[in-house]
């Protein structure tokens, strides 16, 4: 028996649940140091391989499929079927498989044919890996619920292409070699180096569409690094993950209001603070082609549920603005907690309240004949405001709403100066005052008209409060 | 909404605050009703109408506490004038519905009231609270009586509209103090 195998074996016996799967898959690119050991005892090994696959791995959390997918296989020994299924979900492959089953089930020889056969399918696979779902689905499995990742994974619609899958062990090193489970490094650009050139040939061939490069096999005798040749393919998945990330599947469209301003900043908020070790962003845009979807992403280690995403959305709106009320409210600074910030708002909007009721009294009774002499000087500037309406009525926006509720509290007497006109405006009172009350009520009405109080005005109707 | 403050907020947003100043002046003018009222407290509930008015004219009815208090006042106002205009419903407002949280101040603040006295008091029996007794839904239901016309809003929008309520009342506060300064104060000062 391979001495290399019967470590692999180990290893794999010695894997319990399917998050060890990084170390089971360095163990086996250890013991598939060179191809050429492989290649003398491929047949034994094969059928060895297959059987020790089949039971380990239904020894796994992956439940039934594999199972099945390996016998199908009759040799297709790969631990993870969804990396498997990876690999042979390119349609192109089929010809290639029906030639490798083929081989496969006569003496399972590997040698001169195999090794272009597999080179091309390197080839045809790793442009699938890498911009498939299934790759950061494959990432994924490594740190959460791996099984319901593998159950979303679709095996089944994959086995017809894993039934013609050869037995190879080759092609076993080198999907060993090309698995996302070891070591994955995000800082580096793609560059799978297999110690050698050998692999960055085909994975730059394989990003421009580029011709088949034979030479994959011949070189892994050279590669002398295993866990480098891992880490840069892993590295290249990952670069084209990260690339892809802001396009890429599990983004849940919660439906949402209007909001949407406010969930930018919001969630922009959010992609720059998070910094989870994989990387992986809450990235929300609400795109402007679909009116008022906005896509979310599921954190790392976090539910993945529609509901629980838009939950959790919902929530961070509502913290968004609970920090917002407690900038505004001036006690609030020292408080943490929403319960005792509720009630510094509370107290606050209470004095507030107060406060005006407590001022219109001052004016009620100190001057009962409303003798508005000073705000004649004002009169021009009251036709000024009322004519233009480009001001915003509503005040609610983060930051300026802060800076500007902060610049009006020094006097609102220095605003008086500034918009005083040197008209005479004595004789434009009476005119302005018939004017205003005009404008009053034209305005009331635009108000009605515009459908906007009619709701409360039925209301009313129905219940005929007496006021 | 934030594309409104593009150039300059601060100009922007004194110009609301001189704007909602003046609407004041006009409402208590248009009133006109403050030489008619005689009692204090009639004339006290004059002006607050009229603060609340220009309050809420200026916010233009975007936000659902203006609504509301549009509403009340406007259904008086019809009504002190025998009119009473049957407006057609054309669409709905989109969202927020503004129920009858326009209550009538005796009944708000008898709600208000129990609440607070339950609130400081850690009388939970009748909601069965888990916990002490106030939480911070109870805090919430609070703020709710409160603002005016957040009744059947949700927790967002709801803490929207008090934020900008109470900007809106604290611009309404300078207002009025202003106003109140320069009637009582010295002429002489705003001819400079």
């Amino acid at each position: 028996m391979d001495p290399d195998f019967g470590v692999e074996r180990q290893a794999f016996e010695a894997v319990p649940d399917s998050k060890s799967l990084v170390s089971l898959h360095s163990s086996l690119s250890c013991s598939f140091n060179t191809m050429d050991t492989i290649f003398c005892d491929e047949s034994r090994y094969s059928q060895k391989c297959t059987g020790e696959f089949g039971e380990i791995a239904s020894q796994n959390a992956f439940g039934g499929a594999p199972e099945s997918i390996i016998s199908n296989a009759g040799g297709a020994f790969f631990a993870d079927p969804s990396f498997a299924a990876k690999y042979l979900q390119k349609s192109s492959f089929s010809p290639v498989m029906a030639k490798e089953t083929s081989n496969a089930d006569g003496s399972g020889s590997i040698g001169g044919p195999n090794v272009p056969i597999l080179a091309n399918s390197v080839q045809f696979h790793t442009p699938s890996v890498k911009n498939s779902v299934n790759a950061r689905r494959w990432r994924n499995l490594e740190a959460s619920h791996l099984g319901s990742e593998v159950s979303k994974f679709g095996i089944g619609s994959v086995p017809s292409a894993l039934v013609q899958f050869p037995s190879d062990p080759g092609f076993v090193e080198q999907a060993a070699k090309f698995s996302p489970f070891n070591n994955i490094d995000r800082n580096s650009s793609e560059n799978v180096v297999c110690g050698a050139s050998n692999l960055p040939p085909i994975v730059g061939g394989v990003q421009q569409g580029g011709g088949e490069n034979m030479s994959v096999f011949s070189e892994p005798t050279k590669c002398v690094d295993d866990g480098n040749g891992k880490k840069r393919r892993a590295k290249s998945l990952t670069s084209a993950e990260n690339s892809k990330e802001p396009e890429e599947a599990k983004a849940k469209r919660c439906r949402l209001g209007e909001s949407s301003e406010i969930d930018d900043d919001d969630n922009n908020d959010e992609t720059s603070d998070s910094n989870s070790k994989k990387g992986k962003e809450k990235n929300s845009n609400v795109s402007q082609k679909d009116d008022n979807y906005i896509h979310v992403r599921a954190r790392r280690g976090q539910a993945t549920d529609s509901h629980s995403l838009a939950e959790r959305v919902r929530r961070e709106k509502i913290n968004q603005r609970m920090k917002f009320l407690q900038d505004l409210v001036p006690t609030c600074n020292k408080v943490t907690g929403k319960a005792v910030m509720l009630d510094e708002i509370i107290n606050y909007v209470q004095s507030l309240q107060h406060q005006v009721e407590f001022l219109s009294m001052k004016l009620a009774t100190v001057n009962p004949k409303l003798d508005f002499n000073i705000d004649n000087f004002f009169a021009k500037e009251m036709s000024g405001s009322f004519s233009s309406k480009g001001m915003s009525p509503t005040y609610f926006h983060l930051d300026q709403l802060k800076q500007a509720s902060l610049q009006t509290v020094p006097s609102p007497g220095s605003d008086i100066p500034s918009t005083m006109s040197s008209v005479d405006s004595a004789e434009m009172f009476d005119g302005t005052n018939f004017q205003r009350q005009e404008g009053w009520d034209s305005e009331l009405q635009n108000m009605y008209n515009m459908g906007l109080l009619q709701s409360r005005l039925q209301q009313h109707q129905h219940q005929q409060r007496p006021l | 909404m934030e594309d409104r403050y593009g150039g300059g907020k601060e100009s922007a947003w004194r110009a609301g605050f001189q704007r909602k100043y003046f609407s004041r002046v006009v409402a208590v003018l248009r009133s006109g009703r403050i030489e008619n009222a005689t009692s204090a407290s009639a004339r006290i509930r004059t002006v607050k109408f009229a603060a609340d008015l220009s309050m809420a004219m200026t916010s233009r009815g975007r936000t659902a506490w203006s609504r509301a208090i549009l509403g009340k006042y406007i259904i008086r106002l019809k009504r002190s004038r025998c009119q009473l205009r049957v407006v057609k419903s054309r669409g709905n407002l989109h969202g927020i519905r503004t129920s009858a949280s326009g209550k009538s101040s005796p009944c708000k603040r008898t709600a208000v009231c129990k609440k607070l006295a339950r609130r400081f008091l850690g009388n939970s029996r009748h909601r069965g609270l888990k916990g002490t007794g106030v939480t911070v839904a109870s805090r919430m239901q609070t703020l709710r009586l409160l603002i005016p016309g957040s009744h059947g809003l949700d927790t967002p929008v709801f803490l929207k509209e008090a934020a900008d309520y109470i900007v809106a009342l604290k611009m309404q506060i300078q207002a009025m103090q202003a106003l109140a300064d320069s009637n009582s104060g010295a002429h002489a000062a705003w001819q400079v």
